[in-house]
């Protein structure tokens, strides 16, 4: 079944002198593992970004379970109920510890504090991470920020797990071995992943790969 | 607010500074705001320790110190329908080596002024004798009982008594007949005020009205309202609450810059949130969150500064103003302090709010 669907979808960045997305079009299946690799600055960030609704393009439709993103009301739960963001740099909050930074998706939701701190602590063992809950992100390595991070992105369930280079700042071995569980998790619990990547070998991984170039699919 | 409270706490120094700079505005407003109800109540409370009804000034006076009742007029308040029986008194100021504001009291009738003062020491003076009471605080600078006090040129006068008194303002005064302050202060035979006692079963209003009715050129007031009525007191609050406004202003822009750079630093942390499902309402009630801390805490420090620096004044004693200021606490200005303080984080907050909720995520994720 469809879950994600571009239409000939342009964006443009610098009033419209640079080209991000060049009329593309592509289904991605509900349950879909897709890898999408490129060089930089070929769009796929973009790509992601248009379908999590952190941005919107200028011509043509993202349509998600058949409606474009820009009629979901409010944004911001869509994001929060629908979609999960993992990041090259973890992004987490220095401020805050592993344990409150997985609890963060899910005060949108207003769920309470105890069963935020029960599903934060529970996602939190998931990703081997029990022992470190109560630390700040400055005193875990670079392989536990990431974990914590996808803890981040998978705590309210989402149906789709949007990842940025989610290996990009970490060692291969530890890359590899973050990516093995984020693939297990989500074709258990039948999320689709979209995974933006450099690394060949990670996008092995995926069931599908897309090659991308100057805004198109090639 | 967990979120608010750490994030003020990772820039220790400058929240502390802040919060600091917002305390200043409101120590200034409780400081003078203080002084002025500290002065209104002394005020009320002279004229209802003594158990007066109604106080009596000239209308066009500023303040009791201008004010003059001459002698035809005063001799007639006797006579409205509903007074019992009236006390004259002649205000003045003398500047004297050791206290350049001291007031002196000219009183028609010490037993009625000193109804509730006690004597510590000493007697009531004889009239014509030159003799004076003192309040304790003048004793503590070294004038005890037969000792001489010069008030002007070559007026010498001896100490007969000294009283102490519940009200601070009292302490720091000298008394003495009124015939001898009118020679003292050339008055002829004026008085400042007259001070009213009412028949039993009259109300102080009433009374208080018809005074007003039949002598235009006097303002009456029932003695609670006496204070409120002082246009020198009404100027005096005036006056603290424009100084106090200027430096909320720049206490609330000193916030909003702090806010706006803290904004700036977590301006990746801000897409973060957006795009974690993070709407722009709670976003804005971070911002408004962080105001709301340091407005507080700002709150907290600048009450007990500025209690603190009341105190420091009427210790230090500057020009001998100290005399007339007691540092008491006010839980009607703390009250409006809590308030100033959620309207100064509420204004600081608005525009950093506003500034963070207009970040496109997408932007705010890529800023470094």
């Amino acid at each position: 079944m469809t879950l994600i669907q571009l239409r000939d979808v342009c964006k443009f960045y610098e009033k419209g002198a640079v080209q991000a997305i060049n009329n593309l079009s592509v289904t991605i299946n509900e349950g879909e593992l897709t890898a999408l690799m490129g060089p930089s600055g070929c769009g796929k960030t973009t790509l992601l970004n248009m379908i999590g609704a952190l941005d919107f393009p200028e011509h043509g439709n993202v349509l998600i379970q058949g409606k474009p993103t820009t009629h979901y009301r409010p944004i911001h739960e869509y994001r929060a109920r629908m979609v999960g963001f993992i990041f090259q740099f973890h992004h987490l909050i220095s401020s805050l510890t592993l344990l409150e930074n997985v609890e963060l998706p899910m005060l949108p939701l207003k769920i309470s504090a105890g069963k935020r701190r029960e599903g934060a602590a529970w996602m939190l063992r998931m990703t081997g991470l029990e022992h470190r809950m109560h630390f700040f992100p400055f005193s875990v390595s670079g392989g536990e920020r990431q974990r914590a991070a996808i803890a981040r992105a998978l705590v309210n369930r989402p149906r789709i797990i949007l990842a940025d280079e989610p290996t990009g700042n970490i060692d291969s071995k530890t890359g590899k071995k973050i990516i093995a569980f984020l693939i297990r998790y989500c074709l258990e619990n039948k999320i689709t992943l979209v995974m933006a990547t450099h690394n060949p070998a990670i996008a092995k991984m995926a069931q599908r790969t897309m090659q991308m170039r100057d805004g198109r699919i090639i | 607010m967990l979120l608010a409270i750490r994030n003020l706490s990772r820039n220790k120094a400058r929240t502390l500074m802040t919060m600091t700079g917002a305390g200043v505005g409101i120590a200034l407003f409780v400081a003078l705001m203080s002084i002025s109800s500290n002065f209104e109540d002394q005020i009320k409370n002279i004229t209802q320790a003594h158990r007066i009804d109604i106080a009596i000034q000239s209308k066009e006076a500023a303040s009791p110190m201008a004010s003059r009742i001459p002698p035809d007029v005063y001799t007639q308040i006797k006579g409205i329908h509903g007074v019992d029986e009236i006390a004259l008194v002649l205000l003045g100021r003398f500047n004297v080596p050791w206290n350049p504001y001291l007031v002196v009291l000219g009183v028609s009738s010490p037993d009625m002024f000193l109804g509730n003062m006690s004597l510590v020491e000493g007697r009531i003076p004889i009239d014509g004798e030159n003799e004076i009471l003192i309040g304790i605080d003048v004793s503590r600078i070294g004038y005890g009982i037969n000792e001489r006090i010069n008030l002007l040129h070559d007026k010498d006068f001896s100490v007969a008594g000294i009283y102490t008194s519940a009200v601070n303002l009292f302490n720091a005064t000298v008394m003495l007949d009124l015939k001898t302050a009118q020679r003292l202060m050339n008055r002829n035979n004026d008085v400042s005020m007259v001070f009213a006692r009412i028949k039993k079963g009259h109300s102080q209003n009433d009374v208080a009205t018809s005074i007003n009715q039949q002598m235009p050129s006097l303002s009456a007031a029932p003695t609670g309202e006496m204070a409120g009525q002082m246009h020198m007191i009404r100027v005096g609050k005036v006056s603290a609450l424009i100084i106090s406004f200027i430096a909320i202003i720049a206490s609330c822009v000193m916030i909003i810059n702090t806010l706006l750079m803290s904004i700036a630093e977590k301006t990746k942390e801000i897409g973060v949130l957006m795009a974690i499902g993070w709407s722009r309402a709670m976003i804005v009630k971070l911002v408004l969150a962080e105001s709301f801390f340091i407005c507080t805490a700002g709150m907290l420090m600048g009450n007990f500064a500025g209690h603190f620096f009341v105190w420091l004044f009427s210790y230090i004693n500057p020009e001998g103003l100290g005399w007339y200021v007691t540092a008491a606490f006010h839980p009607g200005i703390f009250f409006q302090t809590i308030i100033i303080a959620m309207g100064l984080a509420m204004a600081s907050g608005f525009y950093p709010a506003l500034v963070a909720t207009r970040m496109h995520p997408v932007k705010a994720l890529r800023y470094e």
